[in-house]
């Protein structure tokens, strides 16, 4: 088991997905896709939706052009970071 | 690598205001982006070890729409997307509780387990840990042994 797999599998767990478990995707955007802050409670003031440079990886970097494709539909903004193509979460085991 | 230089060179300003000033129009003067300069600098170093195409703060400014000026002196002070957000109201706040306590103090953790030194970021997590009377560090919220990553070297780093 290599040390990639080692380290989804801690994620995994710390999620409480079993090992196998394939229906999540993992993965984090590099920022927020809005420039806001909170004027008052349930209030909120949008200084920026970001025109580009919002990056999102996936983890392993396998998934990476999976979540872009998804959140491209409602923010176009979002780009990927790094390079794609590695080894999957899936073929994780004990 | 932005709000916790702007923070602690205007923490005076902050704790006797309570953030009455604009965050990025007053508060990034000339010297203020040197230390964003220094922080990025450190970032970018982490990231070129790791072979990770990174751009610049600044870059990153620009591109997003934030920022006119591709510079660190001047960039952030005259941004339309900065224009109008206010400093926060008191010192104990996320932008040096998070983004000290858990990205700055990971970044130099990251930085040590792969050989790339960084002075600036390490000053930053002290004096911002002296001025909330906090142990940032020792607090080790976000650490490469906490995310499990504390036994990989270089080559394996890249390839996650």
């Amino acid at each position: 088991v290599s040390q990639r797999r080692r380290w989804c599998a801690r994620l995994q767990e710390d999620a409480r997905l079993a090992f196998d478990d394939d229906t999540y995707t993992i993965g984090e955007t590099s920022t927020l896709p809005y420039a806001v802050r909170l004027v008052e409670p349930a209030e909120i003031h949008v200084f920026l939706k970001l025109q580009a440079g919002l990056f999102v990886a996936g983890l392993p970097q396998h998934d990476t052009e999976a979540l872009r494709s998804t959140l491209h539909e409602v923010y176009p903004s979002v780009e990927p970071a790094g390079a794609s193509g590695r080894p999957r979460c899936r073929t994780a085991t004990r | 690598v932005i709000h916790p230089a702007v923070t602690l060179l205007n923490a005076g300003l902050i704790d006797r205001t309570g953030g009455d000033f604009s965050f990025y129009e007053e508060g990034v003067t000339v010297a203020v982006g040197r230390l964003i300069e220094g922080l990025d600098r450190e970032r970018l170093a982490l990231a070129a070890a790791l072979e990770v195409p990174v751009l610049s703060e600044p870059a990153l400014g620009v591109r997003q729409g934030y920022m006119l000026e591709e510079n660190y002196s001047t960039g952030y002070s005259t941004a339309p997307g900065f224009r109008g957000i206010r400093a926060q109201p008191q010192l104990d706040h996320r932008y040096l509780t998070e983004d000290v306590g858990y990205s700055l103090v990971l970044l130099t953790d990251l930085g040590r387990q792969v050989g790339v030194d960084t002075p600036v970021m390490d000053a930053v997590i002290a004096i911002a840990s002296v001025v909330l009377d906090r142990d940032l560090r020792g607090d080790r919220k976000r650490t490469m042994s906490s995310l499990g990553l504390s036994d990989y070297g270089l080559e394996q780093l890249r390839a996650l």
